[in-house]
């Protein structure tokens, strides 16, 4: 991600993909540490609004997406601060109009199965995800 | 401290409103069943407006389970998410708080049937029961 996003005061409202659109990867247990934060910056608050969990390419189970206030997680044991499910086969959107605040980092990871502290699997297919929020550096 | 408020209001078509009060004591009092399943999940509003500095932040947490005898702490929950209390710049008081969810495309199926409690804690298994009481309303199929 460029600085360019960014505004003279820091701010920006991100769409991140996960992983990066037009990659053939997929958002996975490996954690996506400190996002949207450009190299040699660092994060100050961010507000999320949306996340968008794509299944389609993951048809044999469900999923959690994860988000940590936390700058550099460890799946598994870190607990999340928002976590929501992706269902196989299906887009679901989850859209908070007020907004959740992170004050710490905001970072990522996606399992295989439920919940918002345990588990590190892998999800079996491909799952993209979209977070759309607003981060401000600090 | 208050009873409980569970008021299932069907419209007539196949999506409902179900309001509930999560009680601040006790795990038991905590866990609220919503519906039975299978069901569809559409939006969630929660009502915090009893915020106070026991209460500064609360998570709802919704499980894909509704048998009798479930507690939190040992059933995952499948989706949460925190409200937080802010306080007036010029007072110093908690003000109170809304939290909405709106879930788009078909919505998210609950296999089981829906439950929710709250907590003062992050993470699907934490307990810790909010300060004061959390209203919290579903609409679902």
């Amino acid at each position: 991600m460029s600085n360019s996003a960014y505004a003279a005061s820091g701010k920006a409202n991100l769409v991140i993909d996960i992983p990066e659109k037009g990659s053939s990867g997929s958002a996975n247990a490996t954690p996506e540490d400190d996002m949207g934060v450009p190299a040699g910056e660092s994060f100050s608050s961010a507000t999320l609004y949306s996340i968008i969990v794509d299944c389609t390419n993951n048809p044999n189970e469900d999923v959690t997406f994860r988000l940590y206030d936390n700058a550099s997680p460890s799946v598994g044991t870190t607990v999340a601060e928002v976590w929501v499910p992706g269902k196989r086969g299906q887009i679901i959107s989850y859209e908070w109009p007020i907004g959740i605040p992170f004050g710490t980092a905001l970072s990522s990871a996606t399992v295989k199965g439920a919940g918002g502290t345990g588990g590190s699997t892998n999800p079996s297919g491909t799952v993209k995800v979209t977070v759309v929020c607003d981060l401000t550096l600090a | 401290m208050a009873t409980s408020v569970s008021t299932p209001q069907s419209t007539g078509s196949t999506v409902q409103q179900t309001k509930v009060l999560i009680l601040q004591h006790g795990a038991t009092n905590q866990t609220r069943n919503i519906t039975g399943g299978p069901s569809t999940l559409f939006t969630v509003l929660a009502d915090n407006q009893a915020a106070s500095a026991s209460n500064t932040k609360v998570w709802v947490k919704l499980t894909d389970d509704i048998s009798d005898g479930w507690t939190p702490g040992t059933t995952l929950s499948l989706l949460g998410f925190p409200m937080v209390a802010y306080t007036a710049a010029d007072t110093g008081q908690f003000l109170g708080t809304y939290q909405l969810l709106h879930i788009g495309g078909t919505g998210l199926r609950f296999e089981n049937g829906i439950s929710a409690y709250a907590s003062k804690e992050a993470g699907d298994l934490a307990t810790a029961a909010p300060g004061t009481a959390v209203g919290v309303q579903f609409t679902h199929s």
